[in-house]
């Protein structure tokens, strides 16, 4: 999953450690979302696009190729 | 130990969970196995209720089974059991493991055999009823 949370939260003038606390989790997972290393629950996605005042689909996105890829396998 | 509200850390610790429960059960089948080698004689002395290990490892295993049913019913998504199909499944184990027991007590007492083996019937169907909660109409 693609994301731009890095960008909306430096645009918001977050750190990660503050937006992790404003979502309620570590910083350490902020960081693995921003590098797309962890997939967060829609839970926690829409926890995040609340705090960036973005809607879900301007923050998470699904490469299409990339789905199929995974699909196949 | 600390509450952990971070998801992603929850599902870290499940598989931390995970592989603890292996160890600790691949060590128990170890020592078993240990034991069984040193006595030579394994149902008398390994496989019986007097040894808390034996014990503590087949009631681990039999709340194991019970709980991931809702795991495996999902997986599996077959049509539920009737009550006639319940019933006939209880006699038949009751008959077979009832014979097993039977067998192991060298016929004699059959009315303990009898309760050791309706004992484990019910178990098995009591699981197999449980697991109509998860399955498909």
């Amino acid at each position: 999953m693609l994301n731009r949370v890095k960008l909306f939260r430096i645009e918001k003038n977050l750190s990660q450690k503050k937006l992790a606390e404003l979502v309620g989790v570590t910083r350490q997972t902020i960081g693995l979302i921003e590098k797309g290393q962890y997939n967060p629950t829609l839970h926690l996605c829409l926890q995040i696009c609340y705090q960036l005042d973005k809607t879900l689909d301007q923050v998470f996105w699904i490469d299409q190729s990339e789905a199929r890829k995974v699909e196949k396998s | 130990m600390k509450k952990v509200n971070d998801e992603r850390l929850k599902i870290k610790q499940l598989r931390n969970i995970k592989l603890a429960f292996i160890f600790e059960n691949g060590l128990i089948l170890l020592y078993l196995a240990i034991q069984a080698w040193q006595s030579r004689q394994v149902f008398k002395s390994v496989l019986t209720w007097s040894n808390p290990l034996w014990v503590v490892f087949i009631l681990t295993m039999i709340v194991f089974e019970i709980l991931d049913q809702n795991v495996t019913a999902a997986i599996a998504d077959r049509p539920k059991l009737s009550s006639q199909k319940l019933l006939s499944l209880l006699s038949g184990q009751l008959v077979i493991y009832s014979f097993l027991w039977a067998w192991l007590f060298n016929f004699q007492p059959l009315g303990l055999a009898l309760i050791c083996g309706g004992g484990i019937a019910l178990v098995v169907t009591g699981i197999l009823a449980y697991n109509n909660h998860y399955r498909s109409k």
